[in-house]
């Protein structure tokens, strides 16, 4: 008679009759890796949608990926041909060229002093989200748009006339008269955006209309480069400087430091709460699934003495984990899926423009239930090596 | 002796700074009946051990099936265990949460890898018993007898040439010992191997050859 190599089927049978035995120590284990899966799915997806929304406010809605500026500090000359090139160039969505001149709008003779933008309605990209009404038009020498916070401010509609100055002289000159621009305006869109965009306090016109204003047709201050992957800025900045070196490029990095810090402060928080949660289900699946070897140990040695080798008491307790873990990352995934609903109908965060909802992907909730899978199994692994090593003559004495 | 199923060959086992076995030497042939006497802590449930490969000794051989076994690995071992030996513990010991049937099954299924011919092979043995109507309790509610024979069945489930018994009837009452010595009689019958350790001189009386374990050695007990 020859002996099975491997009895797969009857370490699975005492697994899972080991567990049922306890079901009370069984449903508590299967309740703190549910309740790890449950808790870290729904703060995966916000996270995610919070970095999503982040980047899509201070990068779609903002100024791009990518900021370009002329190395001589001044205005950009033949914008249009430069924002062609980089639009060329492999990974850019769009190059749109921006110039802007200090003013203020104002209604009934009160003015609040704004950066006053010129923008090609037909860019593929803006530095804001268009929330009411319409862009200015190519050649609309009388349409404004006016970011939401300074509408507000202001007490305007939608087609109400808006006082706009531009002062055209070199940075520190005094406003005077001579370089004073006045214009009544017509309020023809409603402009928001947060983090780095320009939309919410902003005003923009077009930018002919603007360049036309200053004297100096088809120039630009800047030209913002949008791209679709918005971590391949720093690469992409390199290809724009190695295309046209008089120009500057710096990726949104480093010239908006406070979205990346957003950005790295949201990741920092993600891994600090899997962090968290993988403690708190290694913690108590350990030190259940530890006594409940402690308790058992008279049924190991007996295990032993049957013929179960050393080896498969070690694997028939890991499945005890396996099998832990499995039941609560199903019932975990199961609540999650129920929150991640809920954030969706009820978000977290709300302000203005900025809705924080949950970002739902696959990733968002495979990756926290692998983690914790992995972690209901390595918390099984020092209790399953205990069990096997039992010594058989001790247990099946009592005295271990 | 060539034709000896099991054999002991100068076993010391020290426990601490006692010596429970003194380099004795003992040696079973095929269908033996063997009774071990012995006061309380003489070291009966130890020589089982040792015997059963569950308890390394000290010093000397333990030879199955002409195998020296604690010479192997621990998965020749355990080898050797599924395949040759038998056991039947103090006070039954069987897997409360398990029924009868897979109480009986369990090492035939470890021995074959399937479930299948294990529970038929089970099924059958718990007939001869006559315990098939309680094939399906739970083992933690079957009685001291019934548990006790479950044990025995178990034991044989794997054919083995021989089994080790340690104070099978010690905790019954008369009439379910007198069961489980019956069912003990027919593994006996079958022509396996059968040391028994007991303090029952009339269960002693049925062995074949009766030993008694004293100061670590074994002495001959007579009839």
């Amino acid at each position: 008679m020859t002996v099975a190599r491997h009895a797969p089927g009857l370490l699975l049978f005492l697994a899972t009759r080991n567990l049922l035995e306890n079901r009370l120590t069984t449903a508590l284990l299967v309740l703190a890796v549910a309740a790890g899966v449950g808790f870290q799915v729904p703060n995966t997806a916000n996270l995610l949608g919070y970095d999503r929304e982040v980047l899509a406010q201070g990068l779609d809605a903002g100024f791009g990926d990518v900021r370009v500026r002329a190395r001589t500090g001044k205005r950009i000359e033949d914008a249009d041909a430069m924002a062609a090139r980089i639009a060329a160039l492999p990974g850019v969505r769009a190059a749109v060229p921006l110039l802007a001149v200090p003013g203020a709008v104002g209604k009934d003779g009160r003015f609040i002093g704004v950066m006053v933008s010129g923008t090609d309605a037909s860019a593929a990209g803006r530095p804001f989200r268009l929330t009411a009404g319409k862009l200015p038009a190519a050649g609309d020498r009388e349409g404004i748009l006016i970011g939401t916070a300074l509408v507000a401010r202001l007490g305007l509609r939608l087609g109400d006339p808006v006082e706009l100055r531009l002062i055209y002289g070199p940075a520190g000159a005094a406003i005077v008269d001579d370089n004073v621009g006045r214009f009544t305006m017509s309020l023809r869109g409603l402009a928001s955006g947060m983090f780095g965009a320009c939309g919410a306090d902003a005003a923009f016109v077009d930018r002919a209309f603007l360049g036309a204003e200053v004297g100096r047709s088809g120039v630009a201050d800047l030209i913002l480069v949008y791209s679709d992957d918005h971590f391949d800025a720093r690469a992409l900045a390199g290809r724009i400087t190695a295309t046209i070196p008089d120009l500057e490029a710096r990726p949104w990095m480093d010239d908006s430091a406070i979205l990346f810090s957003a950005v790295r402060a949201s990741r920092a928080v993600a891994t600090v709460s899997l962090a968290m949660v993988i403690l708190a289900v290694v913690f108590p699946v350990w030190a259940l699934l530890y006594i409940h070897v402690l308790q058992r140990q008279r049924q190991v040695g007996l295990l032993r003495a049957l013929g179960i080798g050393e080896g498969e008491v070690f694997v028939a307790f890991l499945l005890q984990a396996l099998l832990v873990g499995l039941a609560g990352v199903t019932l975990g995934l199961g609540i999650a899926a129920v929150l991640v609903r809920y954030f969706e109908a009820f978000p977290i965060f709300r302000s203005d423009d900025f809705v924080l909802r949950p970002m739902v992907t696959s990733w968002a909730f495979l990756w926290p239930a692998a983690v914790v899978l992995a972690a209901t199994l390595l918390a099984g692994v020092y209790p399953a090596w205990r069990a096997a090593r039992v010594d058989p003559a001790r247990a099946l004495r009592g005295i271990e | 002796m060539s034709g000896a199923v099991l054999r002991g060959e100068g076993l010391v086992r020290r426990h601490g700074d006692t010596t429970v076995l003194a380099g004795l030497s003992l040696e079973v042939s095929p269908g033996e009946w063997l009774a071990l006497l012995g006061p309380s802590g003489a070291g009966k449930t130890t020589l089982l051990q040792v015997l059963g490969l569950l308890d390394r000794p000290n010093q000397g051989r333990v030879l199955i099936a002409g195998e020296d076994a604690w010479a192997l690995g621990a998965a020749e071992r355990t080898r050797l265990r599924l395949e040759h030996i038998g056991f039947v513990f103090q006070q039954h010991n069987l897997l409360g949460h398990l029924t009868a049937l897979e109480n009986v099954a369990l090492p035939a299924w470890r021995l074959h890898g399937a479930s299948g011919p294990a529970l038929r092979e089970a099924q059958a043995l718990l007939e001869r018993l006559g315990l098939s109507p309680r094939s399906r309790l739970l083992a933690g509610l079957l009685s001291a007898g019934e548990a006790e024979r479950v044990a025995v069945a178990r034991a044989l489930v794997n054919r083995p040439q021989v089994v080790l018994a340690d104070e099978p009837t010690g905790s019954l009452d008369s009439a379910s010992a007198e069961k489980v010595l019956a069912a003990l009689g027919e593994v006996h019958a079958a022509g396996v191997a059968l040391i028994m350790v007991t303090h029952d001189a009339g269960v002693a009386a049925r062995a074949e050859r009766r030993l008694l374990l004293e100061d670590g050695v074994l002495k001959d007990a007579g009839a």
